[in-house]
């Protein structure tokens, strides 16, 4: 999937020995980060375009850096401030960053789909950065490295997923990412935000009670509430009270069901509104290990799409 | 005067399914008889059917057309002649329009190859069109398709108005509240691909309502086009139609974010389809087209983004024929669309307008938007292969070359065999 220049849009094309090698390519890349000047020139003369319809800071940032530790020239691309202002379709800025000479187009867009729909035309190979409430395959896949780093394996880990999980693309790539490398997933929240046909699509049991889903887990992620998605007006969240009342983390309930679960969150964080104040000090939060891992694991994407899948050493 | 030999008739109004001679004069129909026994007197233009199947003319139940001249979109006259290359002897035109002067121009045209029969607004700004200044200038029935139906109050004036008038409404079933932000049925395919999903019971709900409000107040009550098993047993004495697409697709085609199989309402899962093919079968559903076209700028875009709906006057009836098969397909393109709406074909007895179309049965061709007469070129069938495709029709006793016409190559033309 990953060799020949292909598009990565989600992960479903993608199978357990795949994302393996992409974590081993990850562990190569991350050494690199840590030598005296953290660069090899492996992609030296490649044009990669960062195209963002949407706004991010980390995702960004994070690809900014991948490049750069690899020799890559990036350009950025905000919808804010482009052509995309004045109107310009997705077809013709792909068209753009096509003739603009681009070998990747890093694509972060508001609309489900947007990355298969610019893979389609075939004109650049596509990255997904994040595509609506779809899918966000490089956090998926820092996820696993930050927690296979942690505890060295993914297989037989009882991982709980934690919040907004219908408007959450997270959720939907890191629940797919853990149950193909063989975790046990339980998905837990709001009834309203939380549907039973998520339970079939990823693969997990779905549990509404929070304690019950905690209970014995190894990784817990909690997802960010999304407040810019709760448009609907279906109320489907009264308040933020009521939400923590249900399904609000703190140590206590992390300790009393799961003393030792790794603590994943995929930023930004809005400390004291899904996670209270102290648990982002407790021993298992990983979150700063997620952000690092994120540049790593995007290297070894941007490398093995570009490179063919060639090895990293 | 045209004589139509040695084709397959399927017209179960009048009885007949096997080989017959079809002979047409003065725009009705003059004689039916067994293929090959001698013709009625008079000078007659032979048209030769042999390996075609002959259906009493199909009646599109649901066709959006746009009364705003613009060159690039949908208009009258390409809607015409979409439909006429698809099969298709006349079209309910859903204008939204609440003009009666708009409505009297557009059943006024001449020259189309099909014969157009407007459907208008039912309501404007919230109340009551002039329902019988509208009848008095040609609708044949009121509609707000695609719009959401009216709140339940001024539902029950229009259907207690309407029938006064004598006019059926048809309404869209789907209810605001539930359907809102919608862009594929919800399920787990929905939650996969992280689109909004409009549930199943943005359907039900409606059509429990307006049937209840029939029941109630009274009035001829049609459905535009049912996507859920569960709205069957709900009808209660409204009449209702399914699409072609409904019947022959579902959520399954959105996978991979195809806008052309972004419909209003949304393909369903395999099981509702099921069931609208099976009650389709039995002759409870009218067949209809749900032609919408947009612009491509409309259509070949981010899923989210695109509009709903789809152009299908081109590939409606060989899909349907293939799934219905000829006798339940004459009954829900032709005889139901005819009944419902109080016009004069459905069938193809002496003395009634001799309006039928022709089909290659066994034909097999793929759908290749690029060639369609219709200025919509969004299908969520491009590509495919379809069986049975449409060679002729006759309307008011006249040839219409519809996709001979629109598409030259390759196309047998019945002219160029006359006697």
């Amino acid at each position: 999937m990953l060799a020949g220049g292909g598009s990565v849009c989600d992960l479903d094309a993608l199978d357990a020995p795949d994302i393996g090698a992409v974590l081993d390519t990850s562990e190569s890349m991350a050494e690199v980060l840590c030598r005296p000047i953290p660069r090899v020139p492996a992609l030296r003369g490649r044009t990669v375009m960062l195209l963002f319809y949407e706004a991010s800071t980390r995702t960004r940032h994070s690809f900014e850096l991948a490049c750069k530790a690899l020799g890559a020239d990036s350009l950025t691309l905000s919808a804010a401030t482009s052509s995309v202002a004045k109107g310009e379709s997705l077809r013709d800025t792909m068209r753009t960053a096509a003739a603009m000479g681009a070998d990747l187009v890093v694509l972060r867009h508001p609309a489900s789909g947007a990355a298969h729909y610019a893979a389609a035309l075939g004109l650049v190979p596509v990255l997904n950065a994040g595509d609506g409430t779809h899918a966000h395959p490089t956090q998926a896949l820092l996820d696993l490295f930050a927690v296979r780093r942690r505890t060295g394996r993914l297989e037989g880990l009882r991982v709980c997923i934690v919040g907004d999980i219908l408007h959450s693309r997270v959720a939907r790539s890191s629940a797919a990412a853990f149950v193909k490398m063989g975790a046990a997933l339980t998905l837990c929240g709001p009834p309203t935000l939380l549907p039973r046909a998520a339970g079939p699509a990823l693969g997990a049991a779905v549990e509404y009670d929070l304690g019950a889903a905690l209970r014995g887990a190894d990784v817990v992620m909690v997802l960010r509430l999304q407040h810019e998605r709760h448009d609907d007006g279906a109320g489907g969240l009264p308040s933020l009270g009521e939400y923590r009342r249900g399904w609000g983390i703190d140590a206590g309930r992390l300790l009393r069901h799961c003393p030792g679960a790794l603590l994943l969150h995929p930023g930004p964080v809005n400390r004291g509104a899904e996670l209270s104040d102290e648990v982002l000090d407790l021993p298992g939060a990983v979150v700063q290990d997620q952000v690092a891992a994120g540049v790593a694991v995007r290297m070894a994407l941007l490398y093995r799409i570009l490179e063919g899948g060639r090895g990293a050493e | 005067m045209i004589a139509l030999r040695g084709g397959r008739l399927c017209d179960p109004g009048a009885g007949w399914d096997g080989p017959a001679d079809v002979y047409l004069a003065g725009g009705l129909v003059a004689a039916v008889l067994p293929a090959g026994a001698p013709a009625p007197d008079g000078c007659w233009q032979a048209v030769p059917c042999d390996g075609l199947l002959l259906v009493p003319g199909p009646v599109d139940a649901l066709c959006r057309v746009s009364l705003q001249p613009d060159p690039w979109r949908e208009d009258v006259r390409s809607a015409a002649a979409a439909a006429a290359a698809g099969g298709y002897t006349a079209v309910l035109a859903y204008t939204g329009s609440a003009d009666p002067a708009q409505i009297a121009a557009l059943a006024a045209m001449s020259g189309l190859p099909v014969r157009l029969h407007p459907v208008a607004a039912l309501t404007r700004a919230g109340a009551l069109a002039d329902l019988g200044l509208l009848a008095d200038a040609g609708a044949v029935a009121f509609s707000d398709w695609p719009e959401p139906p009216p709140d339940a109050g001024l539902m029950r004036r229009a259907l207690e108005y309407a029938a006064w008038v004598g006019r059926p409404v048809v309404a869209h079933p789907e209810d605001p509240g539930l359907a809102r932000g919608g862009v594929m049925h919800e399920g787990t395919v929905s939650f996969a691909l992280g689109l909004r999903g409009v549930p199943a019971a943005a359907e039900t709900v409606a059509v429990a309502r307006d049937a209840a409000l029939q029941r109630a107040f009274g009035g001829r009550l049609h459905f535009a086009a049912l996507s859920c098993g569960d709205s069957l047993p709900l009808l209660s004495g409204a009449t209702a139609a399914v699409t072609a697409h409904h019947l022959g697709l579902t959520e399954d085609a959105v996978r991979g974010y195809d806008a052309a199989a972004k419909l209003r309402p949304p393909l369903r899962t395999d099981e509702d389809r099921r069931a609208l093919l099976a009650a389709a079968l039995e002759g409870r559903l009218l067949l209809a087209s749900g032609h919408d076209p947009h612009l491509p700028a409309d259509k070949d875009r981010e899923y989210d983004y695109a509009a709903a709906g789809a152009s299908a006057l081109e590939t409606a009836l060989p899909l349907a024929l293939g799934l219905l098969g000829p006798q339940a397909f004459v009954h829900a393109a032709s005889r139901l669309p005819a009944a419902v709406f109080g016009l004069a074909g459905g069938t193809l007895a002496p003395g009634r307008p001799a309006d039928l179309a022709a089909f290659a049965p066994d034909e097999e061709w793929p759908v290749d938007p690029a060639g369609f007469a219709s200025r919509g070129r969004a299908s969520p069938l491009a590509g495919r292969v379809l069986r049975g495709r449409p060679a002729f029709t006759c309307v008011d006793g006249r040839l219409v070359r519809g996709r001979a016409a629109a598409a030259p190559a390759g196309v047998a033309d019945p002219d160029a065999t006359t006697a």
